[in-house]
């Protein structure tokens, strides 16, 4: 019954004729016109290449495109002439685009691309953005093998990204990640992802998909839950990770009350987990490493650091309610520094992040406003980021990011007294 | 001389006299039903409050959302004291009523139209407690979106919110305790009817111009700032 809410009757039907595949590779879109042929040809390649033995489809799960994205996923060369295999391939790459059912967002495609994984009773499923610039055919192979050879339930992705690409990854969900459920996953929003059958038939039977996960919350919440239930999770090297520019609509604030809001929910579902862990572990690696160059990124830290400014100086009544006087006191005390000292101390951000989750599980406020006053304090960490590490390395940034995570894990006796 | 004495001022007297003697009783039973009152609404109190802090009334209270309301209408002792106060106004308000009503036909008479009046003055304190909470909220509301939309005056704004949600509260608190009914709707028409015509008077011809450019040039600054913002949050 509930299959008939996720996929239409076209689908249905398409998935019922292909009867059953080894592999299922989603790509879930929304106005992805410009960028998802190249995907669903990297994907075909990728198959092709490394799973020619295989039965594989790929399955597109679009969210009502106006600029002819599923068009573009039907009408994408497949031909393999070209790619000079050693093999050919014994079953073609199988294709299906269909709009998805529910909730506006990738949560809701993504559940339909794990429906039609579970009809065609796939051993492997493998999600990938459309908006991807820089898939090459080897991340199937890296996303789909540790599944198929080496029984691992979920598969993340790991990057080389620009110091401030991907900002919220790394202040809260990387480490906080780490310091809840003991696993040191680098990129747990990565976008890219590949699952087991077992996993995808358990993220099936839960009951979530009409809430935030449905949206932002989705890529989150699988790696909670497969890191919380102990499922086998790996990284695996993917290179650099350059997609289209952002979506110019896409707010930061609904960004960060998606993620951050799914985070500390996850954190109720399974407080019982990360009470009892401490500590973290490396997670296995798959894949060659190797140094690839950057797009370069501008930032104004400035700017930002206006909007910490103005944030603890009209919110401080709000953070008063349920932050503690002397961390609002050393909000304040940062927010009259000049830009060149502008630090924001791991000891104040983390403590701050860890009240800020047992306000939501206590509901000391409204938790969307609660989780909206946040976005003053996290533009002021990422100034504070830029400003510490405008003169360093790469590596000197990265070895921040850790140092950072320590303190979460040495910190993390505070949320847990105070939840 | 006498015959005059007695008229105006022996008898009168003797009959206020009388009068008090017989009184006097009634006056007895209001005071000690009054000091039994008294005495009752502060055992009740007490119990109250000890007995939900035994319970732990304090912290489910506080999970609820009761602490920063509390903290704001000055009661810090906590939900557990701020119950057993409200149970004492209770027993306290009940004792008035029975002490009224000890006290003859007259405060018989004012005890009716006291519970005549009641359901009023019930459903303007509830809207009064759901006008401020509201206001409370969507002010908080403004205000947080306010700020992240990065503008100058956003307490400015939440301030306007909060004003006018209060404003609004007033007014139907007000129309149901039936004070000054005509008057307050009048006023309350003419000084947003006068808001809402000032404001599409400037945007829609005095300022069209005005406002497109600012406008215009407000979203092109947003634009601009964006690009140059860069970072990749997600």
């Amino acid at each position: 019954m509930a299959e008939l809410e996720v996929l239409n009757v076209e689908a249905q039907q398409s998935l019922a004729k292909l009867g059953e595949a080894d592999i299922v590779v989603g790509i879930p879109s929304y106005n992805n016109a410009r960028t998802i042929g190249h995907v669903v040809q990297a994907v075909s390649a990728g198959l092709a290449k490394h799973f020619h033995e295989r039965r594989a489809v790929i399955v597109n799960s679009d969210g009502g495109s106006k600029d002819g994205t599923q068009q573009v996923v039907l009408e994408a060369p497949l031909e393999t002439e070209n790619l000079l295999l050693l093999r050919h391939p014994l079953h073609p790459v199988q294709r299906i685009t269909t709009p998805y059912v529910g909730l506006p967002g990738k949560g809701s495609a993504v559940r339909a691309i794990f429906r039609a994984a579970q009809r065609l009773k796939a051993k492997a499923c493998a999600i990938v953005d459309s908006d991807l610039r820089s898939i090459t055919p080897d991340w199937i192979d890296l996303l789909v093998r540790p599944v198929l050879l080496h029984d691992f339930d979920y598969v993340c992705p790991f990057y080389r990204r620009h110091r401030y690409d991907g900002t919220i990854t790394n202040s809260i969900v990387y480490p906080l990640t780490r310091a809840l459920y003991g696993t040191r996953v680098r990129q747990p929003i990565g976008g890219e992802f590949g699952l087991s059958a077992r996993l995808v038939e358990r993220l099936l039977s839960k009951n979530v998909w009409e809430t935030d996960v449905a949206r932002f919350g989705i890529d989150i919440w699988m790696t909670t839950t497969a890191l919380a239930e102990r499922f086998r999770v790996c990284q695996v090297f993917l290179g650099a990770k350059i997609h289209d520019p952002k979506d110019p609509g896409a707010d930061l604030t609904a960004m960060l009350v998606q993620v951050v809001g799914s985070l500390f929910g996850l954190m109720e579902d399974y407080d019982k987990v990360w009470k009892e862990t401490h500590g973290s572990v490396p997670t296995p690696m798959f894949g060659f490493r190797y140094t690839v160059g950057l797009e370069p990124v501008r930032v104004n830290p400035e700017r930002m650091m206006e909007a910490f400014r103005s944030g603890v100086r009209d919110l401080s009544p709000v953070y008063e309610s349920f932050l503690p006087r002397d961390l609002v006191a050393a909000l304040q005390q940062l927010a009259q520094a000049p830009p060149d000292k502008f630090i924001l101390e791991d000891s104040i951000w983390v403590a701050a992040i860890y009240d800020f989750a047992a306000a939501f599980h206590r509901r000391t406020i409204d938790r969307k406003h609660l989780l909206q006053s946040l976005t003053p304090l996290y533009l002021g960490w990422v100034a504070s980021y830029v400003v510490r590490t405008q003169a360093d390395s790469d590596d000197d940034a990265e070895t921040k990011i850790e140092q950072l995570a320590l303190v979460y894990e040495q910190l993390k006796t505070r949320v847990a007294e105070r939840w | 001389m006498d015959n005059l004495w007695d008229r105006i001022i022996a008898e009168p007297l003797a009959r206020l006299w009388e009068q008090t003697l017989n009184y006097l009783p009634t006056l007895f039973e209001a005071a000690l039903v009054l000091l039994v009152g008294v005495l009752l609404a502060l055992i009740v109190k007490e119990v109250v409050w000890r007995g939900l802090r035994l319970l732990r009334f304090d912290r489910l209270a506080d999970r609820l959302g009761a602490a920063p309301v509390l903290d704001r209408v000055g009661l810090y002792r906590g939900s557990s004291y701020a119950a057993g106060q409200l149970a004492e106004g209770f027993v306290l308000l009940v004792t008035m009523l029975l002490v009224l009503n000890a006290l003859g036909p007259a405060g018989s008479e004012l005890v009716m139209r006291f519970f005549l009046y009641l359901p009023n003055l019930l459903i303007a304190a509830v809207i009064l407690v759901v006008g401020g909470v509201a206001a409370g909220f969507f002010g908080r509301g403004a205000l947080i979106a306010a700020v992240n939309a990065r503008l100058e005056s956003a307490r400015l704004l939440a301030g306007a919110v909060r004003a006018f949600i209060w404003l609004l509260t007033i007014i139907v608190v007000l129309e149901q305790v039936g004070i000054g009914r005509t008057t307050v709707m009048i006023t309350f028409g003419v000084l947003f009817g006068g808001l809402v015509t000032a404001v599409a008077v400037a945007f829609g011809l005095a300022g069209k111009e005005l406002a497109r450019e600012a406008l215009t040039s407000l979203l092109k600054k947003r634009e601009r700032e964006e690009e140059e913002e860069g970072v990749h949050h997600l």
